[in-house]
């Protein structure tokens, strides 16, 4: 493996490795706008040059294979020199509209213009002045911002493999576009937001919500389909502002789709009661969670042999592992199965390999594991196999038959923990309102298998509680001295009683997951 | 008078037949080297002769052939750099018009010595012309067995293919002009890979300009040894084209082995400046190399020798310009011309053009400010050497070589805020 010198520090890499990756990896910067890791090297925006001892040029370090032996210097007075003029470039045309930018405060041409740049203009002509563009979905092109690293346009080209955007005239009117007629579809628009290094490209969908620094962030998993990509959940003042991606090397998922990024809407507007109701005749009366769980402890052990529970792929698995503990383990029940929805479209992937699911659950391994097959219930209760039922949903999409409704009327009691109510208004006899997937923490597991955690970001609202809370609650009242007492306890507990989680703790988990053993 | 090889039959309009190229002697070197010469001696030839590109920098012919890997899975290709778009230059349009079966003879030699047997002539867009010229010459020597399949029962095969540009400069720049000729954008690429190595189509390929492919069968008839021993020394070779345009008497196309003097070629064989005037400047290779003053032209025009003067042989496109010439504007021609054919991939070069272009405008019409001058001669600084292609330098040294040598008509625009030359 060759080991070269950088300012000094010897660094060894992977061969093929460029000089820029090996900086970056040493926690060297050298500012850079065209390269991006998952793109292809073009070399064009000329800020990454660095000297290398023997080339009496400047050289592209994105483009500079690191060899043995090299000596490279990033702190020069002539790589100075250059940064500084390129950032002069890049400027002289720039309106300076920051005030206005969404991307302020994570824009790489504020930062390596405060590190490397000057404070002044030596240009006193007129700028180009370009009018913004809708490139159709959410996306704005705030022309005048682009520094046309041309990121974008091999992004369509290499990850979506369909080249929707382009450069369009030449030289200094070279400029960012879509074909006529053509608005830029494939659920993939947010990503060129996200890889613009400037404000170029803007998101309409948070177009001056909020200023980026004011923004909390939670490492999250998308519940949006079985793919599973980590995420960051950006919020403040109990709202969820935005969802960017957070990149895991481990799932292969280089990128989010658009579904994912806006999926946070679909919990914004919840319906759902301030506390557990119970439905005394006809009416539904609402009760204190004590008053709920009181009722539940004493009602549930009380003849099980009909009782069945329904996990769901939209509960995390420490969920689902407590729907098995307390009504297989404790209660004895027969009958387990979960809730997923069916799945109705293929997989879509694109040319990198990244791919959206057909499955639209995120958990539907994970409950499968913890809980066997997915079985149809609504015929056990039909059958009369089944006469009492407690369930727990999460999907905010769930829509329920008017057939299926007719079904669970016949059952003599149900439980329902879901995130809003309405579906279930005429069939539950009680509802208990749990955390949707913003507001609580667990882990899911994706459609390959990778073991996934996911933080919580916001407070539930009052009167709502996690789901995983709820069952440790219930199981405590039911089997005291369980231990547990968090979801990261839960987890850990899963993983001693389940083969496939051996090698899984929650600590061990970090930030990319941990694959689930096969058998 | 020298011996004349490319504009021997300026006269005769039927030059560019396969009849009348026959009859010359034209393809018989071709003949007796497909049969007596392996692509190695051709090389091996080549390399003796001294032949450097005609292209503009010059490089060894033989020596860039070398580098095309002998044994290769994937094609190789020739390609004829016709894109001849650099100002002041029109040599290769004569050649492509006129001596078109010299050129593919030339190919073919040069074609055969790398084992190509698919070759392309990029050919300028607006040269249609020379586009119909070339494909009927090809059409009569693929007819006469001269090209196409097993020529002359040698087992050798060539195709030729006519590509035409769509008129941008920048597709002369040789790997611009193969991501033209893939059908994408003219966007030149990162070296390395050189051509030799992945080229076409990601296959092995020489770009060699027309002028240096008509040198072949020069070299190839004469030996490389007689060949050698025309020019000014062994660095610089053979016959060589020059244009001359400007403000000469006699402007046009003049052919005279490599070295021949500029002062000479100016007021001996152009019949010096117009109506009697005094010279100013001399741009000797083409818009992109550095302007020279009236008393530096005393200099033999060869690669070396106009390097020692601080200039470049280039495309051998003499420009001359006389006492009356605003040297501003002469510059801020330029400066447009470079700014309208960047290809606007690199920033420095697709800002700095224009911006150059802007500052000089308002210094031609009087609006400048003293410290613009340091400013571009920053702004050449940081485009120089920092951009893919050569364009970049090809902008910014014509820029930093005015403001040298004629800094004092700059500093007059300003502080007269006008220009001096207009009326
Ligand atoms: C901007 C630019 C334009 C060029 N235009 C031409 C051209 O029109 N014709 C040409 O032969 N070479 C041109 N060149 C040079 C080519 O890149 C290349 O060096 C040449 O074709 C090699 O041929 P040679 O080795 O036979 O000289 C240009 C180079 C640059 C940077
Ligand atoms: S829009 Fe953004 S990503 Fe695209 S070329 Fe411009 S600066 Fe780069
Ligand atoms: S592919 Fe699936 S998991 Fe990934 S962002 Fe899209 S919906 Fe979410
Ligand atoms: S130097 Fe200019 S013409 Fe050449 S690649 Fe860069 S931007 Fe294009
Ligand atoms: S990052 Fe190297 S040239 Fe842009």
């Amino acid at each position: 493996m060759p080991t070269l010198k950088i300012d000094d520090k010897e660094i060894t890499v992977e061969p093929g490795a460029s000089v820029l990756q090996a900086a970056l990896a040493n926690g060297i910067e050298i500012p850079h706008y065209c390269w991006h890791p998952a793109l292809s090297v073009a070399g064009s925006c000329r800020l990454c040059l660095v000297e290398i001892e023997g080339s009496p040029k400047l050289q592209l370090s994105c483009a500079t294979e690191a060899r043995d032996g090299m000596i490279v210097r990033t702190q020069t007075e002539s790589v100075k020199d250059a940064r500084k003029s390129m950032l002069e470039f890049f400027l002289i045309n720039h309106p300076l509209d920051c005030p206005i930018c969404d991307k302020a405060g994570e824009c790489l041409l504020q930062d390596y213009t405060w590190k490397y740049g000057t404070s002044h203009s030596r240009m006193v002509e007129d700028k180009r002045e370009r009018p913004t563009k809708d490139l159709g979905g959410n996306i704005l092109l705030y022309r005048n911002r682009c520094v046309l690293c041309s990121r974008c346009v091999r992004f369509y080209q290499e990850v979506v493999g369909d080249p929707y955007l382009f450069i369009e005239h030449r030289g200094y009117h070279s400029d960012i576009s879509i074909f006529p007629g053509k608005g830029l579809t494939h659920k993939m628009t947010g990503n060129i937001v996200e890889i613009c290094p400037v404000g170029c490209l803007i998101d309409k969908d948070f177009l001056f919500h909020a200023r980026v620094w004011n923004l909390q962030r939670s490492k999250s998993v998308c519940p949006g389909c079985s793919s599973g990509c980590t995420i960051y959940l950006e919020h403040k003042d109990r709202r969820v502002f935005r969802i960017r991606n957070r990149e895991n090397p481990a799932i292969g998922q280089q990128w989010i789709c658009d579904d994912g990024r806006y999926l946070y809407h679909r919990y914004e507007n919840l319906n759902r009661p301030e506390s557990p109701w119970t439905r005394q005749a006809g009416e539904l009366k609402p009760q204190t969670w004590e008053q709920a769980m009181i009722y539940a402890v004493e009602a549930l052990q009380k003849n099980p042999g009909r009782l069945a529970a329904i996990g769901s792929a939209f509960a995390s698995c420490e969920e689902n592992y407590l729907m098995r503990k307390i009504f297989r383990q404790i209660l004895g029940c027969e009958y387990l199965s979960f809730y997923a929805p069916a799945i109705e479209e293929a997989d879509t992937v694109y040319r990198s390999g990244f791919t959206i699911r057909g499955d639209k659950s995120p958990n539907r391994k994970g409950a499968g594991l913890l809980l066997g097959d997915q079985t149809d219930f609504y015929q056990a209760i039909e059958s009369g196999r089944i006469t009492r039922l407690f369930l727990i949903n999460g999907d905010p999409l769930l829509h329920l038959t008017l057939e299926q409704k007719r079904i669970l009327a016949k059952l003599q009691e149900l439980w329902v923990l879901d995130i809003q109510s309405p579906e279930w208004d005429s069939v539950a006899a009680h509802f208990w309102p749990i955390a949707c997937f913003t507001e609580t923490q667990g882990t899911f597991v994706n459609a390959v298998g990778q073991v996934q955690r996911f933080q919580r970001a916001l407070q539930p609202p009052q009167g709502v509680r996690p789901g995983w809370e709820v069952l440790l609650d219930l199981l405590a009242r039911l089997a005291p001295g369980a231990g547990m007492l968090s979801a990261a306890d839960v987890l850990d507990a899963l993983a001693m009683e389940e083969p496939a989680w051996r090698s899984i703790s929650y600590f061990k988990l970090g930030d990319q997951g941990l694959p689930i053993e096969s058998r | 008078m020298s011996e004349k090889y490319f504009l021997k039959h300026i006269d005769r309009p039927e030059s560019n037949t396969l009849a009348f190229y026959l009859q010359q002697g034209g393809y018989r070197t071709w003949k007796r080297v497909l049969q007596e010469k392996s692509p190695e001696q051709i090389i091996e030839e080549v390399k003796r002769s001294g032949l450097r590109g005609r292209g503009g920098a010059g490089f060894p012919t033989g020596l860039k052939w070398s580098f095309v890997p002998r044994q290769s899975a994937s094609p190789k290709y020739l390609v004829c750099n016709a894109d001849e778009s650099e100002p002041g230059t029109f040599k290769d349009r004569y050649l492509i018009e006129r001596e078109p079966h010299l050129l593919l003879e030339g190919m073919a030699m040069a074609a055969y010595a790398i084992d190509s047997r698919q070759a392309f002539i990029y050919i300028r867009g607006e040269f249609a012309y020379g586009a119909q010229t070339l494909e009927r010459a090809i059409h009569e020597a693929t007819e006469a067995g001269l090209l196409g399949k097993n020529i002359q029962a040698s087992g050798y095969d060539l195709q030729i293919t006519v590509h035409r540009g769509a008129g941008a400069y920048i597709c002369g720049e040789e790997t611009g002009l193969l991501e033209s000729l893939e059908g994408k954008r003219g966007w030149p690429r990162l070296k390395p890979p050189f051509p030799a190595t992945k080229g076409a189509f990601g296959c092995p390929t020489v770009v060699n300009n027309v002028e240096t492919l008509v040198n072949l069968p020069v070299i190839l008839s004469l030996g490389a040894d007689r060949y050698a021993a025309i020019g000014s020394n062994e660095k610089n070779t053979g016959p060589k084209l020059y244009c001359l345009s400007g403000h000469v008497n006699r402007p046009g196309l003049y052919e005279f082995p490599l070295g021949k003097n500029l002062q000479e070629l100016i007021y001996q064989e152009a019949g010096g400046i117009r109506k009697g005037k005094k010279l100013k400047a001399v741009i000797p290779g083409g818009s992109s190399v550095p302007v020279l003053r009236a008393d530096e032209i005393d200099v033999a025009m060869d690669f070396d020798a106009l390097v020692s003067r601080g200039s470049m042989l280039g495309s051998a496109g003499v420009i001359v310009m006389d006492e009356d010439t605003c040297m501003v504007k002469a510059l801020l021609n330029l400066a447009t011309f470079y700014s309208h054919e960047s290809c606007g991939q690199c920033t420095p070069c697709r800002e700095g053009t224009m911006w150059m272009k802007k500052i000089l405008s308002r210094i031609e019409h009087g609006q400048g400010r003293p410290e613009d001058l340091p400013l571009l001669e920053d702004i050449a600084r940081h485009i120089q050497g920092r951009t893919i292609c050569p364009l970049g330098d090809a902008a910014a040294m014509p820029a930093a070589s005015f403001l040298k040598q004629f800094r004092q008509e700059f500093i007059e625009h300003i502080e007269q805020k006008k220009c001096p030359h207009s009326k």
